[in-house]
């Protein structure tokens, strides 16, 4: 099988995938890699999702479940359950997309994989303006209010530049100005605001 | 809490800056969100700094011109000079900019053997040559400032 570069082909050759799982990655700097596609639910059984497992030496360590954008920096990459295990780059990112009829959302898959798009193209950027501008970010804050639980939830566990795109669907922002720049503490309050409004627990 | 990994391998920031090859560079830290390249360049490690109503600017004045960044630097003590030579005495940043004459990213001289660092976004801090981060990412080095030695900077660490 041919090694994707990019995005387009990642999808392609995921789409026409007959197996359980197809991890594919490329060796383009920090970008979306490769995604592990579970086009097989009856393999799945049980009712938690699958998790995804690292293996780093001898040493298993769950990475997190389906929808999330997973990154890691060594070791192996698999699922917990599948017979399937494929190398990949170090730093390499991914997202476990659910299998058919399990119960994520079209819109968390929509929100990550955009988001990971945004990161691969703007992570050396140091301009806000330009960073927040990139396609991926600006369809983000198209898709309106219904996505600030996946953007918060993401602030939450990355702490990444989603100020703008808050600012730019809720119309406030409720940083006071002495925490401007500040990052945690500028998460700190976002989160503050998504709980308030009950966005996110 | 763990951070979106967008860490650079050296190989991977040659291809973003065909510059650093052939060059002295080397990757100085790990990544964080906490602070940019114009925050580093300033000696500040704790904030974001972007020339808006988001994040943190030293001055009223909030546009995205070589002026702003010029005023909001000289609040340092910075003045604008002639190159980015190696000046005894003397620590300097750089402003670069794009083909709109929008500054895109800064860097600063480090130490008295006149190496520079950068803050590349939210990845890693590099050490290299000033020329060496020119080109299609960051645009063309329009204004170097300079000051006096700080005693109590951390520049030069």
């Amino acid at each position: 099988m041919p090694v994707p570069t990019t995005e387009a082909e990642i999808d392609k050759l995921n789409l026409a995938s007959t197996g359980p799982k197809t991890l594919l990655t490329s060796n383009r700097p920090q970008v979306i890699l490769g995604q592990l596609l579970l086009t097989n639910p009856d393999e799945h059984s049980g009712d938690s999702e699958p998790d995804l497992v690292a293996l780093i030496g001898a040493q298993q360590t769950v990475l997190g479940h389906i929808g999330q954008t997973h990154y890691f920096d060594s070791g192996s990459i698999t699922s917990r359950f599948g017979d399937s295990l494929r190398q990949c780059m170090p730093g390499s990112g991914f997202v476990l997309l659910p299998p058919m009829g399990s119960g994520l959302s079209e819109l968390q898959v929509e929100f990550d994989k955009l988001a990971t798009c945004w990161r691969r193209d703007t992570s050396i950027l140091s301009s806000s303006s330009s960073s927040s501008m990139h396609p991926a970010y600006q369809r983000i804050i198209g898709m309106g209010p219904k996505v600030l639980p996946c953007i918060l939830r993401d602030l939450e566990a990355t702490y990444d530049q989603w100020f703008w795109a808050l600012e730019a669907i809720t119309g406030q922002n409720p940083v006071p100005s002495e925490f401007r720049g500040s990052v945690p503490k500028m998460a700190e309050c976002w989160l503050r605001f998504g709980r308030e409004n009950h966005l996110i627990k | 809490m763990r951070f979106p990994k967008l860490q650079l391998t050296k190989e991977q920031f040659k291809e973003i800056f065909p510059g650093l090859s052939g060059s002295q560079f080397e990757i100085t830290s790990d990544e964080t969100p906490f602070y940019n390249c114009i925050a580093y360049a300033a000696g500040d490690e704790g904030r974001w700094w972007w020339p808006d109503l988001t994040y943190y600017w030293p001055i009223d004045e909030k546009s995205l011109s070589v002026e702003c960044f010029i005023s909001a630097f000289e609040t340092l003590n910075y003045r604008v000079c002639s190159c980015g030579s190696l000046e005894p005495g003397y620590e300097k940043v750089a402003i670069y900019v794009n083909s709109s004459c929008e500054p895109t990213h800064m860097a600063r001289q480090v130490n008295q053997n006149g190496d520079w660092k950068s803050k590349c976004g939210r990845s890693q801090d590099i050490l290299h040559s000033p020329q060496a981060l020119e080109g299609v990412s960051y645009g063309t080095i329009h204004t170097y400032m300079s000051r006096p030695v700080q005693i109590d900077s951390t520049a030069g660490t």
